[in-house]
């Protein structure tokens, strides 16, 4: 079956002739005209009857979403997920919010106005415009105006468009045939679908890569070479070949306290917990757990932290019969001079904040397992 | 109207009799055509310029910014003049393309589109030189919020965050505004090129725009809606960028004018600059008849106003300075034009003040070498109003122990010389390449005057 | 319109005006001086922005050449009427320097920031510069209005000529002028406050409001068909400068704010806090949700900026608008808290009605449109494309 044409076409000269044209169609009985110009003709959308453009709507509805999206991700980000205080100011800076808020707001307004007038408003691309396969698109898009009757009804008589359009003054007419796929049919979307799927899993493996060989490469390393000697470098000038030196011996560092005990044993019998019982110290060494020894043996002392699956020997069970008969001493030798892969934290962490760490530790092993008094 | 005073007549847009056809034949074939020889030299010479830039900036990136002249009181340095420089050219596009459409203003038409083409490349150089000063500009995802190990998310409170998202919102959409403008022209060129690959591409590129009246409907109010945002955009740009200073508590810098006085500032040096490419593009590429000396006249009009503006700015920073009372203020503006390098003050006010003040005389407007006098005097002006700003303000700080001073490497020089460079490569391609005229805005001014033409002849 | 109404309506704006005054009188000697000079200066502020707002319109139209604005001119120009009355409102005005005005107070030459710029606020130099500013806005009311209304009967089109070149000119004066009318008579009321954006806020508030009252004054004629051939694009195109102007009333305003804000520092911010906290902080947050979202949500839409009703409510609820701003401004100097009650109710009373009979007046007198424009019958043809 021969399908139906895409409608009758004639050119005009100029704009004006276009817009005398059209009521002199329309009166001999075709209502449905589509017209083709080199620049938006003003009063062509009334003559035509076009209803006016909607697209307004959907970019305000997309500018306020972009405007409280990003001042909300704002407020959430910098008030509530990481609270930072700057400034003497109070957390809710609004003011200091809106410049992104209309950022981001423009950002959406923008691109939906340009993105949506062309792929849901004008329904482009449409490579497949019978108007495309002629030459007489080169003319419209140079200074030609076409008027286009659309078929309507199986009563529609080409030649009798044709001389209507004549008639009105149009010239060159022609028949334009069906476009050769008007709508995408399911194979198109298909194909789309996997080439776009082709081109992320490109994109996807070439990111996965760079993103591997990438921090490897470093443009300027000159805040790490440098004429100096790092921590365990060798080095010919000492005797014995060593870029560090030794303290003297009995070296106390400044601010420092030295560990009196020898032993893991020797400091379970002789350290003594010198801090009062309060809830002050209980809370500091909760602070003080949550920040250095949580990401490892987990906020409740289980030993199973998210980090802890990296190591080959697993962080202690804080919780374990061990553990629970361990004395306080014992563990303060432990977090100060570390055991097995643990490193020593009498660097990072002050005497007294060690033993909160410790009083905290018993604190959580008697809350996982609370004799029935404690319940009451 | 013909008993009108001659000042009062409307002269037309487009010169002499043209038909469409040949507005096409005349700026559409150049990108079809072979450019003469003295593109060719010239195009060699500032991309040669753009490499001595670039390498420039491979020698500062692997060696570090020490060396740069950028010292301790003087932290910012040549990279921002020279980024806030860009982006004051880069707003020449927009407001001209932008704001005169929403004005309706008929003489934007002709030179909307290298307008735009001149804001985006400015626009390319600007960011360049944050993106380099940061000391690592491999790792420019850190200015972004994106969920990371560290648990942190960027400060949105800080001026040069808002100034990350001001500038690559206004680079995004200024490519869109100018590619969505291209649309109907590449439809055009697809139908004049011979070329059968040229014509697939063009056909690629204008997504097949047939030029359909419903399409016309949608395209014009897109167009509108992105010109109101651009706008919005265009003003909330500079400022934003004038935040970076104004709202620290640097004397000098923390002054409640900056915002509207750098976005003046800014669509100052942006017509001196488009006067200077449409001064050289419309006599060398004969386009007289479609860039006509009014056009030229009302853009020296806009420069004179910006003038009177900026010297408004002035008047108000120096006279706040001193009213003010406050000693740090007023010490640091007496500094940018009695202090050691007070030539870059008084240079600032020179260029951008007294200098464009010959344009209240007509004859000066539409004479070429004095227009291009003015605008190449306002452009050298208002890279020294930054340099003042910037560097004079920063080595004079609170603390006078602090105090220092600063002075440009051969670096610095190569970076801002090879931006230039980059900059004016860039635009003699476009020039060859592109259609620098918006066809499709300019027809229908073409049949206005034609037949304005036609009925006073009749 | 008959002469009867006229007379009628102008009887009655006269006995407003007179009720209006004893309740001034009563402010002055029941509530005091500050609060009486507080509501003075606030509706002499109030004038002078709508006097010079409207100047400005018509200057831009002669500087830009725009025909759209042609056939609705005569309305600024009319309202510009008010010129010649500041003289007296500033007059009196000049009794509240001593009274109110921070550096006139006793001990001010003991507060070193005073001191300093004491060569620019002192008395005699303050009233000078009060004169130059009347002396210019009087000459250019003169040259703008009064030569385009003699335009109607000579329709000379080199006063056209004339009259653009002065424009540039007078946009010199009023930069200059307002700025100098902005510093001394609102921000100097606190002298050791500075923002050297304050004349352009100022100006941006002045030009807001211009536009609402020849926005009101159009739709008014234009509904007694007065202005005929002005049809809703015109109307579309007061809607859109409106929508433009909030705007960029609304930038000026927040950059002020924000950056002020944003540098805590205590020579500056102090003034912000009186205007933020307490009951203040209630005007403070109309001002920001009235003078910007009301108007721009309101107007955001092609269709709304032509509808004549919606444009009505939005002119004046811009106009409230304005009222607020200034009282925000200036209120805080008739002492702490929210100096709101009848004494406002009674200045209102009186400078509206007065204001209005001034303006009613001068819209009585000669043509309603620019009969000798040579560019009156373009302006008429103005369609939106």
């Amino acid at each position: 079956m021969r399908k139906p044409a895409y409608g009758v076409l004639a050119l005009f000269p100029s704009a004006d002739a276009l817009l005398k044209a059209i009521p002199k169609v329309k009166a001999r009985g075709y209502a449905q005209l589509e017209a083709y110009t080199p620049y938006p003709v003003h009063g062509l959308d009334a003559a035509l009857g076009l209803p006016e453009s909607k697209l307004g709507v959907l970019v305000f509805l997309m500018a306020a979403f972009g405007a409280v999206g990003v001042f909300a991700f704002e407020w959430w980000a910098n008030a509530v997920n990481y609270p930072l205080l700057t400034g003497g100011k109070n957390a809710f800076t609004w003011p200091a919010w809106i410049p992104p808020t209309l950022e981001g707001s423009i950002f959406l307004g923008t691109f939906t106005a340009a993105l949506a007038m062309l792929f849901i408003f004008n329904g482009l691309p449409f490579f497949g415009h019978p108007l495309l396969q002629t030459k007489t698109i080169d003319e419209i898009t140079r200074d030609r105006f076409a008027l286009l009757i659309v078929p309507s009804g199986a009563a529609f008589d080409e030649a009798d468009a044709a001389a209507a359009l004549r008639a009105a003054g149009g010239a060159a007419v022609e028949t334009l045939p069906a476009p050769s796929h008007e709508t995408p049919d399911a194979a198109w979307w298909t194909r789309t679908a996997l080439a776009i799927a082709a081109a992320c899993a490109v994109a996807g493996g070439a990111t996965a890569f760079a993103i591997r060989v990438f921090p490897t490469v470093k443009p300027m390393v000159n805040m790490e070479v440098q004429p100096r000697l790092d921590a365990q470098e060798p080095d010919s000038f000492f005797a014995n070949g060593r870029g560090m030196r030794l303290p003297p011996a009995g070296t106390v560092p400044r601010g420092g306290t030295p560990i009196l005990a020898a032993s893991l044993d020797a400091a379970g019998r002789e350290l003594i917990d010198p801090l009062p019982v309060t809830e002050f110290v209980l809370e500091r060494g909760r602070r003080q757990f949550d920040r250095h020894c949580a990401v490892c043996h987990d906020r409740l002392g289980t030993g199973r932290a998210s980090l802890s699956s990296v190591y080959t020997a697993k962080p202690a069970d804080l919780q374990s019969s061990t553990m629970r008969k361990i004395a306080d001493g014992s563990l303060y030798w432990v977090i100060s001079q570390g055991y097995n892969t643990m490193p020593a934290y009498a660097a990072d962490v002050s005497p007294d904040d060690r033993w909160a760490i410790v009083r905290y530790i018993r604190a959580l092993q008697r809350s996982q397992d609370a004799p029935e008094r404690d319940l009451k | 109207m013909s008993s009108l005073p001659e000042s009062l007549r409307e002269k037309p847009l487009v010169e002499g009799r043209v038909s469409l056809a040949d507005l096409d034949e005349h700026v559409q074939s150049l990108s079809e055509t072979n450019p003469p020889r003295s593109w060719y030299v010239a195009v060699s010479i500032t991309s040669l310029v753009a490499l001595v830039g670039l390498s420039t900036v491979g020698y500062m990136v692997s060696h570090g910014i020490g060396t740069m002249g950028n010292n301790e009181p003087v932290v910012w340095g040549f990279p921002i003049v020279n980024f806030v420089f860009w982006v004051g050219i880069g707003h020449a596009g927009t407001l001209i393309s932008v704001i005169l459409l929403l004005y309706r203003q008929r003489w934007r038409n002709a030179i909307s589109r290298t307008a735009e083409a001149v804001t985006v490349f400015a626009f390319i150089c600007a960011m360049m030189f944050p993106a380099i000063h940061i000391g690592r500009p491999w790792m420019p995802h850190w200015l972004l919020p994106y969920p990371n190990s560290r648990g942190m998310w960027i400060d949105f409170r800080s001026p040069l965050i808002w100034d990350v998202f001001a500038v690559f919102t206004y680079f995004g959409v200024s490519i869109l505004f100018w590619y969505m403008g291209l649309i109907p022209d590449l439809a055009s060129l697809r139908g004049r090129t011979k070329s059968k690959v040229k014509r697939a591409v063009y056909g690629l590129l204008s997504w097949g725009w047939v030029g359909d009246a419903r399409h016309w409907l949608q395209y014009e109010k897109a167009y509108l809606i992105l010109a109101g945002l651009t706008t919005t955009l265009a003003l909330s740009v500079h400022s934003i960028v004038s935040m970076d200073f104004a709202a620290s508590i640097l004397p000098g810098w923390h002054m409640t004018i900056f915002p509207p006085y750098f976005v003046v500032g800014a669509a100052f040096s942006g017509f001196a600059g488009v006067v200077i490419v449409f001064a050289f593009v419309r006599t060398t590429m004969k386009l007289e008849g479609y860039i006509t000396m009014r056009h030229m006249d009302l853009l020296n009009k806009m420069v004179l106003f910006l003038s009177c503006v900026m010297t408004y700015a002035y008047i108000m920073e120096g006279f706040t300075a001193w009213y003010s009372s406050n000693v740090f203020d007023r010490y640091i503006f007496a500094n940018y034009v009695f202090g050691d390098q007070w030539w870059a003050g008084c240079l600032t006010i020179f260029c951008n003040c007294v200098l464009p003040q010959l344009l209240w005389f007509p004859k000066m407007r539409r004479s070429v070498p004095a227009m291009v006098t003015v605008a190449a005097g306002v452009t050298l002006g208002m890279w020294f109003e930054r340099y003042t700003i910037l560097i004079l303000s920063l080595h004079r700080g609170y603390l006078p122990a602090t105090w220092g001073t600063f002075r440009p490497t051969i670096v610095d020089a190569g970076i801002l010389v090879g931006s230039i460079g980059i900059f004016l490569t860039l635009l003699l391609l476009f020039l060859k390449n592109m259609p620098i005229i918006a066809a499709w805005e300019v027809k229908p001014d073409i049949v206005h005057y034609q037949k304005d033409a036609e009925v006073e002849h009749a | 319109m008959s002469a009867a109404t006229t007379n009628h309506r102008g009887r009655a704006l006269l006995a407003a005006a007179a009720v209006g005054a004893a309740g001034m009188a009563a402010t002055y000697f029941l509530d005091g001086a500050a609060r009486f000079w507080a509501n003075w200066l606030l509706w002499f502020v109030i004038l002078a922005c709508l006097a010079l707002g409207t100047l400005f319109l018509v200057a831009l139209q002669h500087i830009t050449g725009s025909l759209w604005s042609v056939p609705m001119r005569r309305v600024p120009e009319r309202i510009a009427a008010l010129t010649p009355w500041l003289v007296p409102v500033a007059a009196v005005a000049l009794f509240s320097v001593p009274a109110v005005f921070s550096w006139t107070q006793p001990g001010a030459d003991a507060v070193t920031p005073l001191v300093l710029k004491s060569a620019w606020l002192n008395y005699p130099f303050f009233i000078l510069r009060l004169a130059a500013c009347l002396a210019l806005w009087m000459l250019s009311y003169h040259l703008l209005v009064r030569r385009s209304l003699r335009q109607d009967e000579s329709k000379d089109p080199r006063v056209t000529v004339s009259l653009r070149r002065f424009a540039p000119a007078f946009m010199i004066i009023l930069a200059l002028t307002i700025t100098v009318f902005a510093f001394d008579w609102v921000s100097s009321l606190e002298a050791a406050w500075y923002s050297d954006m304050f004349g352009v806020y100022l100006f941006a508030g002045a030009v807001t409001t211009a536009i609402a009252a020849t926005t009101l004054g159009v739709i008014y004629q234009r509904r007694r068909g007065r202005l005929p051939g002005v049809t809703e694009d015109h109307l579309y195109n007061l809607g859109g400068l409106m929508f433009g102007f909030t705007i960029f009333w609304s930038y000026i305003a927040f950059s002020q704010y924000m950056l002020q804000w944003y540098a805590n520092l205590p020579e500056e911010v102090f003034w912000f806090q009186q205007r933020t906290s307490g009951k203040m902080e209630g005007v403070f947050v109309l001002l920001m949700a009235g003078h910007f979202f009301v108007p721009f949500l309101g107007l955001m839409m092609r269709s709304d900026k032509k509808d004549w009703r919606r444009l009505r409510w939005i002119s004046i609820w811009v106009l409230f608008m304005e009222f607020v701003d200034v009282f925000w401004l200036i209120s805080p100097i008739a002492g702490k808290g929210l100096n709101l009650g009848w004494p406002e109710a009674a200045f209102a009373l009186f400078f509206l009605s007065a204001g209005l009979l001034v303006v009613s007046r001068a819209m009585s007198r000669g043509p309603d449109m620019p009969v000798g424009d040579p560019f009156l019958e373009d302006g008429l043809k103005f369609h939106l494309r």
